[in-house]
């Protein structure tokens, strides 16, 4: 049985060793110009002396703060959003639409806009994060709320509990899971919006800039480093967030 | 049925309260001047502006120009991840190989594909639409693959019992049985694609709704950004009815389900 | 002359393996169905009934023993063995007329006119009229119906049946076993292997009633019914038979109980 699971694994690397192994030959006879693909060797090298010299560290944390304090102000408002058009009808009549007609604009759309108003400034990049972030949470506590069966609401109808405590037994923990899943995506799409801002905002700082300016220089070395560098950092945060709802989900012990 | 419809009328009514106020408090604040923000713009100009636009018939080309990439993008790359979904979901093998490469390649944030792809393939009509491409597959794959996956046994069991061929059995069990995720798929994947053909026009264009947009903002034109974004958030919208329409037609026998 | 014998099981057994521990599921499966024969196999749950028809069908391949069809060994689904599942499994997407030419439609079908195979055969099960119906406008026994028509337009000859009338309510069961014999006698010849759980119905139906105990599943007892057709459920004789199967299984209850002391 496990020789089969070892199997099974080793099957899913054929593919990247033979990418792999082909990338080195192409670079080895320069079958290629080095510009369009650099050698592995370059970048392996070009990653340590960047490492070396804090470049890569600077401009991870950059982005990092960047995605951290946008996602917590877009969840924040978003779940307060999620909340409020979820409890009441009438929040849901007068907000809905809007959010809806909103929510049609495709997010990078709103740059231009947000760059006159606040202009190249974080406080602008900031905005565009966290806005990236509330749709989804708004979204998925909305249905969080909405997803409270009929019986515990008559439950606690017969019961005569209060509207908080309705709230705070009833209707948060059973949105609890849509509200975690709700804070992984919104989450993935913090950290999209980090590298999106970094490029498109065209300030200094953060992976995306360091992308962005190597792009310019034709440093596909870079590119490469900076690609998965922030594919890994992605996958990190996606991983943390997907663990963390694993592990709350099992506490509440919910179906 | 009067109280459905009355129910509507409020519900219409109640939704376009605050629309109308923010409208309001944009003419008002305009016209007191209280503010010297970029944003409050009267909204009389707005619409002259965007009368203008489309008489001049500088939107619909450049609206048109967007259109046409989104669609050529849409459909390489949804073809693309359609097959590709199809394949990991139907042999097991194929997704030993190839998902541990398409999930790690999935971790990477769309928008840092553009430098590459533009020290690739330049910034010429070519860039815009395989960006759009490459964002859209993803999503269209993950789809397909659960809705390959997703395929009852039971119906899979009446193909074998019937001995039908490969072709067979897409065909006529796992394509029809898998389009709900399919559509869902779809989407998904069109509003991507805008999303992604405005990213890359902000960047690397000299036409379409992205760079119309840019070349506003630099010209510190609001009205006409607005007009645009409405424009793409309005187009968008309409696409999606459409592939809703066609969803529900395709998927008409489920209407009669007991 | 076709052989009298059609399908025969020696020695069948198998197992299941879960999370490492074996569990016999058939154990010592001895039977031998004779050409045009209406058998019922009746059951406890878990006796292995459905597995055994499905490896009778071939979509469960791993045993030892043999099963033969005609003098050869069974490795696969096919044609020749027809089949009817407990839930229709009728494709919703597809119109009554493209469900049941589905069957027509294997690699190795054969090149009739299968327009007019499916109009025969939906005439068969009493559904001309519905050729442009979508499975989800047919209540639950006409979809069965088409289901038994799709299962009959290859020729097949044997057709397995699993628990095709459970899914039905009462009334309606009642009228499909009536059509099922109908339908059976039509088709000179048929071979019909039938699970049941409904001790009336496999009385009304069969000419054997094969008994099966569970744990592991092995064949109790077989038990023959030569009351004339059609039957008459209210007879004697019809009762008589069904209180002796129902016995095999109090009998088997008693047992359990004098081991417990």
């Amino acid at each position: 049985m496990k020789a089969e699971h070892v199997m099974h694994k080793a099957r899913g690397l054929v593919v990247p060793i033979l990418l792999l192994a082909l990338w080195w030959v192409i670079a080895w006879n320069r079958w290629v110009s080095p510009l369009f693909l650099p050698s592995p060797e370059k970048v392996v090298a070009t990653f340590l002396s960047l490492l070396g010299e804090g470049k890569i560290v600077a401009n991870l944390g950059e982005s990092l703060s960047k995605v951290v304090k946008g996602f917590l102000i877009g969840i924040t408002a978003g779940f307060v959003l999620g909340l409020l058009m979820g409890l009441s009808r009438t929040a849901e009549k007068l907000l809905g639409p809007l959010f809806n007609a909103v929510r049609q604009v495709p997010i990078l759309a709103w740059i231009p806009v947000l760059i006159l108003v606040f202009g190249l400034t974080e406080l602008a990049k900031l905005i565009f994060i966290a806005l990236g972030a509330l749709y989804p949470m708004t979204l998925n506590t909305f249905d969080g709320c909405r997803q409270l069966k009929r019986e515990y609401l008559e439950l606690a109808r017969v019961f005569e509990y209060s509207r908080l405590r309705l709230l705070w037994r009833f209707t948060l923990p059973s949105a609890l899971p849509s509200i975690l899943a709700g804070l992984r995506v919104s989450l993935s799409e913090a950290w999209l919006l980090v590298i999106g801002a970094e490029i498109f905002f065209k300030t200094r700082g953060g992976l995306g800039d360091m992308m962005w300016e190597a792009k310019g220089k034709v440093r596909m070395d870079v590119v490469f480093i900076t690609i998965i560098i922030i594919g890994l950092i992605g996958f990190l945060l996606n991983q943390t967030m997907t663990l963390l709802e694993k592990r709350l989900l099992r506490w509440r012990g919910t179906n | 049925m009067k109280k459905l419809m009355l129910d509507k009328a409020s519900n219409l009514l109640l939704g376009l309260i605050i629309p109308i106020l923010i409208v309001a408090c944009m003419e008002m604040v305009s016209r007191l001047e209280l503010t010297t923000s970029q944003l409050f713009v009267p909204p009389k100009l707005i619409l002259e502006t965007l009368i203008f636009l489309l008489k001049d018939g500088e939107l619909l080309r450049n609206l048109g120009i967007s259109f046409l990439r989104v669609t050529s993008g849409f459909l390489v790359g949804v073809t693309g991840g359609l097959v590709f979904g199809a394949a990991m979901g139907m042999s097991r093998k194929f997704e030993e190989y190839v998902g541990p490469l398409f999930h790690a390649l999935r971790q990477i944030p769309v928008l840092a594909w553009i430098p590459l792809l533009i020290l690739w393939i330049g910034i010429g009509e070519d860039f815009k639409v395989w960006f759009i491409a490459v964002t859209v597959f993803y999503p269209m794959a993950l789809n397909a693959c659960a809705g390959v996956k997703g395929v009852s046994k039971s119906y899979l069991e009446v193909g074998r019992v019937f001995d039908l061929g490969l072709l067979k059995r897409v065909s006529v069990i796992i394509l029809p049985a898998a389009l709900p995720s399919l559509f869902t798929g779809l989407r998904l994947s069109l509003s991507i694609a805008w999303m992604a053909v405005v990213g890359a026009e902000l960047v690397a264009a000299s036409e379409g709704v992205g760079y119309m947009m840019y070349r506003s903002r630099m010209q510190l034109q609001v009205d006409t950004v607005l007009v645009c974004i409405m424009a793409v958030g309005l187009t968008g919208y309409t696409m999606s009815l459409a592939l809703g329409k066609i969803e529900l037609f395709t998927l008409r026998w489920r209407r009669t389900d007991s | 002359m076709k052989p009298q014998v059609t399908l025969q099981i020696q020695n069948l057994n198998k197992q299941f393996r879960v999370n490492g521990a074996v569990t016999p599921v058939l154990e010592n499966i001895n039977l031998t169905v004779k050409r045009g024969e209406f058998i019922s196999v009746i059951g406890p749950s878990g006796c292995g009934k459905t597995t055994l028809l499905r490896l009778i069908i071939g979509i469960e391949n791993s045993y030892q023993g043999d099963i033969l069809l005609d003098g050869k060994r069974i490795t696969g689904p096919g044609l020749e063995r027809g089949v009817v599942f407990q839930e229709h499994r009728l494709l919703p997407w597809l119109t009554v007329e493209r469900n049941v030419g589905l069957g027509l439609e294997g690699k190795r079908s054969g090149n009739g006119n299968r327009e007019q195979i499916v109009r025969e055969h939906l005439e068969l099960v009493g559904l001309t009229g519905y050729e442009k119906a979508y499975p989800g406008q047919l209540s639950g026994g006409m979809a069965q119906r088409a289901a038994i028509a799709r299962a009959l337009v290859n020729r097949p000859e044997i057709l397995l049946l699993d628990e095709p009338l459970g899914a039905l309510d009462a009334l309606t069961r009642m009228y499909m076993q009536k059509e099922l014999e109908k339908i059976w006698r039509r088709e000179a010849g048929v071979t019909m292997i039938m699970i049941t759980h409904d001790v009336e119905e496999a009385v009304y139906l069969s000419d054997k009633v094969v008994i099966m105990s569970s744990r592991p599943g092995t064949i109790k007892k077989i038990i023959p019914v030569d009351l004339a057709r059609p039957r008459d459920r209210a007879a004697g004789d019809f009762m008589k038979l069904k209180e002796d199967i129902l016995e095999e299984f109090n009998l088997h209850a008693e047992k359990v109980f004098s081991y417990a002391i």
